[in-house]
């Protein structure tokens, strides 16, 4: 493939609390590659959005990225300051936040709120810049979109709330687009609706995507390729169909396996015991070991590193390390 | 709509009860009010004058529907020692006050405001502090001690501002500014003290809501993402502490109008009360308070349209 | 973190407490009689015999600021209580008993907001003139709505818990779900209201003096003492300042006291 969109290598980025300083994500290393979707699952606390905003460079204020790089097309962005920051955000890398009911100003019409971007990043005039934005409301299947241009966010459903924000996300045309769990806050209807607007993104657009997700239903209808992230590290990574037909990491094997799944009606759903530490919680060795059910002597110790299995299916877990017992 | 017409009802129901209170705290007047009035040693004759000029051969409820029926024909009643309608009295000092209580708003508003988002731009451990010493400083000060303070520093010492009585605005702008400005800053002290605490702690907590967020993720520049979008939503709750402020300013200005000798409704109610002018006083008092209920009424009106959340409800 | 948070409660803790201590030692004792004129050292500046300096009349400034603390916590404490009592009493039936009884407490109440400042203080005055016990009881009106609005509150916030819905399902009279179940958790809110009123009463106090209207000699009051400095502002500027700074130091360690206060009360919540 060519020359990566987003390359993150060895990121660690560590939170600043009174009693102390706790490392939230360690060695994350990943590539996004132009035209491809990227999705990352794993169960909430494990460090998903917390790489987003380290990518966007909106970390909270108690949180810094400690060490590593974050390439994007060859700049890293790491050493950018606010003013270079302003010109990424929205215009070269977008986001899609979880919250479509909060996550507009309550205070401002629709139409200002997307046109805004326009604003900011391009040269348009006011009337071009109402055009292009009824364009997109349009694009993004918003009805009547002129009228509601001059709307405000209360008088829109949730659905049509995360339209918005979709087309904010959009509208400047960015190269890299980060999607959030997009689909999680709405009801199951409306979730299918704007997956299906994601999946025509992805077709008519040539932007790259990330998609944070802990669904695997999501995952496998707009992703080319998956990381599985847990605890602060990515545990494993590979196409969406050597995931999810070879997992091979003990927690990833958990996740699918509490996928729910038509087959399985009747039966209880599996769920993986334990929970994920909190920050104050971690130790040395595999994070995961306190739950795994192959845990071995060396998990409690040693950090597994990254093995590279076939094609791009790379993962981290003693089973597979030289020391460990290779099966598959 | 239905909103606006329960405010409305239940402002003249307020209004009724302010009346009531009023009137019959005056008719708890000890002994006979207008032997009161004119002092022990007055002929017998006179006294039975003033009990007729004042209705006391009449019933008290009777009294009451007299008052509020004048009063809204705009007539307040008699003044005792001017012999003049207390319209015409108030009329000459209204003026005044008002010239008074405007300046003082808008000093309040416009130090108020920038100090505010100055200081909530400048968030940190310090400065929360310090800001709530001197804050705290600014509420306790007794406002005539401060006009004090500022006829010593402005008046006295640097001598740039006159420091008693005024020039009517018709006959010199810049002398009236200059004879108000004194006594306006000293009522707004406290004021521009509680606008500074209320609009830092809300820019605060508004810059942690999600659509402050989604703000700074579409490449928005600080400043317009404080200006543009996070000031806008803090100005909405401060618009609910404004009717506070404005009855505030109002109360004030009885003390201040006193220190600096300026001949408003202050001046004149306290005067009122030293020559025992009761009809004057009783409807000074409702007169003030009627203008507080109806800015409070305003303020919350207004509070509505300007939220779109709330306007489109109705 | 917390340490710096709670300086300014400490601040109004130490404000207080010196003034308590002011106050307690000017009963037994005061440099010099806070009455004695000596007419041949009028508005003496400060020196080492009268720190504040000399009034009008060549009274001692430091002993009269003392003298006065007196009456400054004597119509603090007193307004307060009645404000506290009745105030309590209304919100009380107003959020236990709820209806028309809360309606007509609560429109009450509003009405009584309507009077800005001291405006409500100074119409009671007029009526039943001027002196120390009609401006505690004037002042100690003033305070009632701020205490009932509180007590209310919390009457109907407590009454919707399960822990006071259980205990009324059980049977348990008015009285002992008053006294056992909310009045113990609405006591901080009416704390914080009593530290406020208490400086509320304290401004209003020297307010009403000032114009007059307050505290009458020969009852030593701060307001008045103010009022009687006025006219020497350029002459003796150190009996203005001086004065006005007593009132100020204690509202202010007041209004810290009561903010401090709070403060905590939210973090608990």
């Amino acid at each position: 493939m060519s020359t990566p969109l987003l390359a993150v290598e060895n990121m660690n980025v560590t939170f600043q609390f009174a009693d102390g300083k706790y490392k939230a994500l360690e060695d994350i290393t990943f590539s996004v590659f132009p035209d491809e979707v990227i999705g990352i699952v794993g169960e909430s606390g494990c460090g998903k959005s917390l790489t987003s905003q380290a990518i966007l460079g909106i970390l909270p204020d108690n949180a810094a990225v400690k060490q590593g790089k974050v390439s994007y097309k060859e700049k890293d962005l790491l050493k950018y300051n606010e003013r270079e920051w302003q010109q990424v955000r929205g215009k070269e890398i977008s986001i899609i936040f979880q919250e479509p009911m909060t996550a507009l100003n309550p205070l401002l019409t629709i139409g200002k709120q997307i046109s805004e971007v326009l604003k900011k990043h391009t040269n348009l005039s006011k009337s071009e810049r109402k055009k292009r934005t009824i364009e997109m409301m349009q694009e993004v299947g918003l009805p009547r979109a002129e009228e509601l241009y001059k709307a405000y966010p209360h008088q829109l459903s949730g659905g049509m709330r995360q339209r918005v924000v979709i087309a904010i996300a959009l509208i400047a045309e960015p190269d890299l687009i980060i999607a959030d769990e997009p689909t999680t806050a709405l009801d199951v209807t409306i979730q299918a609706q704007v997956l299906e607007l994601f999946r025509k993104i992805k077709l008519q657009r040539k932007s790259s995507m990330i998609f944070i997700s802990h669904d695997w239903g999501v995952i496998r209808h707009v992703c080319d390729r998956v990381l599985v992230m847990y605890a602060g590290h990515i545990v494993e990574e590979g196409t969406v169909s050597e995931i999810l037909k070879h997992p091979k990491h003990p927690y990833t094997k958990g996740l699918i396996q509490s996928i729910p799944d038509h087959r399985k009606r009747g039966m209880e759903l599996y769920t993986i015991p334990g929970k994920v530490p909190s920050l104050q919680e971690r130790k040395g060795g595999c994070p995961f070991a306190d739950r795994c059910l192959e845990r071995m002597e060396q998990c409690g110790e040693l950090y597994p590193e990254s093995r590279l299995l076939e094609g791009t299916h790379a993962v981290k877990c003693h089973l597979y390390t030289k020391s460990g017992v290779t099966t598959s | 709509m239905r909103y606006i017409l329960y405010k409305l009802s239940s402002f003249f129901f307020t209004i009724v009860m302010v009346s009531v209170i009023i009137f019959f705290v005056f008719q708890l007047l000890p002994g006979n009010p207008a032997q009161i009035i004119l002092g022990m040693d007055a002929e017998p004759a006179q006294v039975a004058q003033l009990e007729k000029q004042l209705g006391l051969d009449r019933s008290a409820v009777e009294r009451y529907l007299d008052w509020v029926a004048g009063l809204f024909q705009g007539d307040l009643g008699e003044s005792l020692r001017y012999q003049l309608p207390v319209r015409d009295i108030l009329m000459d000092r209204i003026p005044i006050t008002a010239s008074l209580a405007i300046l003082s708003l808008i000093l309040t508003v416009c130090m108020g405001l920038p100090l505010g988002i100055l200081i909530a731009r400048f968030d940190g451990k310090w400065v929360s502090v310090m800001l709530n010493i001197v804050t705290q400083l600014g509420i306790s000060i007794p406002s005539f001690w401060f006009g004090f303070i500022l006829i010593l520093v402005f008046g006295v010492i640097l001598q740039l501002f006159p420091t008693y009585g005024y020039v009517p605005w018709s006959e010199n702008f810049i002398g009236a500014l200059q004879s108000f400005f004194l006594p306006s800053l000293a009522i707004a002290i406290g004021n521009i003290a509680i606008v500074i605490r209320y609009l830092r702690n809300t820019i605060l907590d508004q810059a942690k809501m999600d659509y402050v967020r989604t703000a700074r993720v579409k490449g928005l520049k600080e400043r317009t993402i404080l200006y543009g979008h996070i000031l806008r939503n803090s100005l909405i709750p401060v618009l609910t502490i404004m009717g506070l402020i404005v009855a505030d300013t109002l109360g004030g200005s009885i003390i201040i109008e006193n220190v600096f000798s300026l001949p408003g409704l202050g001046n004149l109610l306290i005067q009122s009360i030293t020559s025992r002018d009761f009809p004057l006083v009783q409807s000074m008092v409702l007169y003030i308070a009627v203008l507080v209920l109806l800015i409070n009424f305003i303020v919350d009106i207004l509070y509505k349209i300007v939220d779109p959340r709330i306007r489109q409800k109705g | 973190m917390r340490k710096t948070k709670s300086i300014p409660f400490h601040i109004g803790v130490g404000l207080v407490g010196a003034l308590v201590v002011m106050m307690l030692i000017s009963i037994f004792y005061t440099p010099h009689v806070p009455q004695a004129m000596d007419s041949a050292n009028r508005l003496a500046p400060p020196s080492l015999d009268h720190p504040f300096g000399t009034d009008n009349f060549g009274r001692d400034i430091l002993s009269r600021v003392m003298e006065g603390s007196q009456t400054a916590f004597i119509i603090g404490i007193s307004s307060v209580v009645i404000g506290l009592v009745f105030g309590f009493i209304l919100g009380a039936c107003a959020g236990y008993f709820g209806g028309w009884l809360d309606e007509i407490i609560s429109r009450l109440m509003d009405a009584m907001f309507a009077f800005p400042g001291i405006l409500l203080a100074i119409m009671l005055i007029a009526v039943f003139s001027t002196g120390m016990t009609n401006t505690i009881i004037a002042l100690g009106i003033m305070s009632i709505p701020a205490f009932a609005r509180i007590t209310r509150s919390s009457f109907i916030q407590y009454k919707e818990y399960d822990f006071v819905k259980a205990s009324i399902a059980k049977g348990a009279g008015s009285f002992r779900i008053i006294f056992h179940h909310i009045l113990p958790n609405a006591i901080s809110p009416i704390l914080v209201a009593a530290a406020l009123s208490f400086s509320g009463a304290i401004l209003s106090e020297s307010g009403l003096s000032y114009l007059g209207l307050g505290v009458q000699p020969p009852e030593p009051s701060w307001g008045r003492m103010l009022k009687e400095a006025q006219p020497y502002i350029d002459s003796a500027p150190w009996y203005v300042v001086i004065t006005g700074m007593a009132i100020t130091l204690l509202v202010l360690g007041f209004n810290l006291l009561a903010d401090g206060l709070r403060d905590k009360q939210d973090k608990k919540v």
